[in-house]
């Protein structure tokens, strides 16, 4: 999900009268299932009982006693939640695209052409490893700003659901400021050669090195556009009387920790936010709405009533349809064709990285696309 | 597919109603084919498994493929393996599951095999994490019934190409037949529990039991049931032809021919039947007979005409079953294995332990699912 596309056409505005409307969620889910996993409460759980357990060590599953069981179940935990949350969000962009024919035409581009460039890519990679590396180095870069894009995008939902409208200097103060935050992480791994890894899972990077100035002027912009942000929340609460949702303000400060942590912590939620924080909360949203696409098929009245029981619907029999197929497409993707490959000589964690990071070039610009809130239908429906 | 339990209850019909006047004057029989000709003949009754062991002899010789490194030959052989292990025969099973689950109609009446039977797997897979020594004996088991499996499930299809085009047989034929095919069970079975060099030590990193040495006798009464049977099966074949003057359709007589050779072939023929059949013949006619039936079993009741909606199996409706079923193969043969083994476990060991648990429960519904003498998967399967 990328944020820059979460907007609204004009000023800030209330929400269409309509009886339904009225009475929407102020959740994507409910207050317990985003508490833990739309806003960053699973992962922060985790990395704490990693911490108090380990403090800043690796974990160690073959110790003895109660820190080798819990080594044991935050192994358990990491490699399940990949399976069940980070494998199989890109895949429910397929869905999305892919869902009914109406999506098909519309995401025509996507659904039909830009794959075959990450085939392509793909190959590229597997021939020639100095693309693979090209590939992941790019990869590593932006996927953060694909985090910071998609917890804006989501921090807007909780802004909207809840009646908290930014004018369109306000919106543009906060898109920036998250810019400005992605654009500080990235230049870090630009600039400075221990924030870039030489091999990331079998695969060996390059490294540009560009100017320290540059992290000095993002830095610097980063710092303005905090100010500023803060500065306008403050306002906004004094002239309007309207307190940023307390969800958006955990979205913020969580992608802040991802952003800024350094050493092993940084590590630690780079193991835990792609399951707990990243793909849990891009599959709250993707199959709340798609779930809600179908309700709206019938009625909006239906689709409204799909919004308000969300933890239920999630485990209709067509939300496990939903969630069957993308575990088990994710598993395809992420072990099935590295396990072929390995048959040829090719590493399967090496695989899997590159998979990741041509798959994720297609999954960041489809996102572009299709999670936009200027468009009224998906806009009534993430907002339903 | 098991055979033993396809039988007529008497004649055998056309296909029933649904379909309209002009489609029956224009198809008046029952589609001679499961998908088609060509797709039948590659994938249903051996032609595919065939070609490739006559690749691979004329390539490679007697002996399996054994790295894609070693030549071109090999690395296309191994190549065309895996990916019929992967497309066909991992993904069989769960055919089986979209069958029982696939219309509230099986839901109700597969009721046991889809709750209780399904539910049993969980304590065998918990069982043979915590004891792994069982996992051998699993797999040992499904060695020992995997050949009876494939050669009920030839018999099945044999039957439905028989009477398909209307060579219809007897109950004494029928059984003459069933019998020439389980006394090729018999013996191979006993030959496997009888000579231990016939029998893996270790299968695929997973260490066997031998239960045996069953005494030779056995073995010598099993090879002259088998040759018996033989010559009662062709007599039976040339009674037919002389007396009514009809041959055995050719993908049955195919489908006899490859399943005998899987069982009765040895050393490295063997070897190389193993390689290629499972994906080629077992898994692929499989998938073919159930994506057919699931069409079908869709289609007719709109009064569809059965030839097309046969031949709509190669199109979008085909393509999404099979999308789904190797999907879920993979996640119970690839994705199963590996988080077991990220969290500490053999990966072969539970590899064995899935194939063990998923083909028990495959094996035993097989035996329920697919009975001619159901009206109405007689009417399906015929169709």
């Amino acid at each position: 999900m990328v944020s820059t596309t979460f907007q609204f056409d004009g000023d800030a505005r209330p929400a269409p009268e309509r009886a339904e409307e009225k009475v929407a969620s102020r959740w994507i889910v409910n207050p317990v299932f985003d508490t833990v996993f739309v806003f960053g409460g699973a992962l922060w759980l985790v990395f704490a009982l990693q911490i108090y357990w380990f403090h800043w060590d690796t974990i160690d599953p073959a110790a003895g006693g109660m820190a080798g069981s819990t080594a044991y179940f935050l192994l358990f935990l990491s490699t399940f939640g990949s399976y069940l949350f980070a494998d199989s969000h890109t895949i429910a962009t397929y869905v999305r695209i892919y869902s009914t024919e109406e999506n098909r035409q519309r995401f025509k581009l996507y659904a039909y052409y830009l794959p075959w460039l990450s085939l392509l890519m793909f190959s590229l990679c597997l021939i020639y490893p100095k693309a693979a590396g090209f590939c992941v180095y790019l990869h590593l870069m932006w996927v953060f700003q694909h985090y910071v894009g998609q917890t804006f995008g989501i921090s807007l939902i909780y802004c909207y659901k809840r009646g908290y409208f930014f004018k369109p200097w306000e919106r543009e103060t906060y898109r920036w400021f998250m810019h400005s935050f992605s654009a500080y992480v990235i230049s870090r791994i630009l600039c400075y050669r221990e924030l870039s890894p030489d091999d990331l899972y079998g695969v060996k990077l390059p490294f540009y090195g560009l100017p320290y100035q540059l992290v000095s002027v993002t830095k610097f912009v980063f710092i303005v556009m905090a100010l500023a942000f803060v500065t306008m929340v403050v306002r906004k609460y004094l002239l309007e009387k309207k307190l940023i949702p307390l969800p958006t303000l955990c979205l913020i400060f969580s992608i802040l920790g991802i952003g800024l942590s350094t050493g092993m912590a940084n590590s630690i939620v780079w193991v835990y936010g792609p399951p707990f924080f990243h793909g849990s909360q891009y599959l709250a949203v993707s199959l709340g709405f798609y779930l809600k696409e179908k309700g709206l098929e019938e009625s909006r009245g239906r689709m409204a009533e799909v919004g308000r029981h969300m933890l239920s619907e999630f485990v209709s029999p067509a939300a496990m349809k939903y969630w069957g197929i993308v575990i088990m497409a994710g598993i395809f993707v992420y072990v099935g064709i590295p396990n072929l490959l390995a048959n040829y000589g090719y590493g399967f964690v090496w695989t899997a990285t590159v998979i990741q990071a041509c798959i994720n070039f297609h999954h960041f610009v489809t996102d572009g696309a299709i999670w936009r809130l200027r468009d009224s239908k998906c806009r009534e429906i993430l907002l339903a | 597919m098991v055979s033993s339990s396809i039988a007529s209850s008497g004649a055998l019909g056309q296909p029933e109603g649904g379909q309209s006047d002009a489609v029956q004057a224009a198809h008046s029989g029952p589609y001679p084919w499961i998908i088609s000709p060509i797709f039948d003949f590659f994938f249903v009754f051996g032609g595919g498994a065939i070609a490739l062991l006559v690749l691979n002899y004329l390539y490679l010789g007697w002996r399996v493929p054994d790295g894609v490194m070693t030549s071109p030959a090999a690395w296309w052989l191994l190549t065309v393996g895996f990916l019929s292990q992967h497309i066909f025969a991992d993904s069989h099973n769960s055919a089986t599951y979209l069958r029982i689950w696939g219309s509230d109609e099986d839901r109700a009446r597969f009721k046991f095999h889809r709750t209780w039977l399904a539910y049993s797997t969980i304590p065998m897979f918990i069982m043979g994490l915590t004891l792994p020594g069982l996992v051998g004996a699993f797999v040992y088991i499904y060695l020992i019934t995997v050949y009876w499996h494939y050669v009920a499930q030839a018999f099945g299809i044999a039957l439905i190409y028989c009477y398909k085009r209307g060579y219809m047989l007897n109950n004494i034929e029928k059984e003459i037949f069933r019998w020439f095919l389980f006394s090729i069970v018999g013996y191979t079975t006993i030959r496997f529990l009888t000579y231990r060099d016939l029998s893996p030590r270790n299968w695929f990193g997973v260490d066997l039991p031998f239960w045996g040495p069953l005494p030779e006798v056995l073995f010598f009464i099993a090879r002259f049931a088998c040759v018996g049977m033989t010559i009662a099966f062709v007599v039976l074949l040339a009674r037919k032809y002389f007396k009514e003057n009809k041959l055995m359709p050719w993908p049955s007589l195919m489908i006899v021919a490859t399943v005998a050779g899987l069982g009765l072939s040895q050393e490295a023929a063997n070897s190389m039947f193993w390689f290629y059949v499972p994906g080629f013949f077992h898994g692929s006619q499989y998938l073919a007979v159930c994506m057919a039936y699931y069409i079908k079993e869709r289609g007719m009741p709109q009064g569809m005409d059965t030839w097309n909606i046969t031949k709509s199996a190669l199109g979008s409706p085909g393509m999404k079953y099979l999308g789904l079923v190797v999907l879920s193969g993979c996640f119970f043969y690839i994705g199963i294995p590996h988080f077991f083994n990220q969290i500490g476990f053999d990966r072969a060991l539970v590899a064995g332990l899935v194939l063990a648990c998923v083909n028990y429960h495959h094996f035993v519904t097989d035996a329920a699912i697919w009975r001619l003498r159901d009206p109405r998967c007689r009417k399906i399967l015929l169709a």
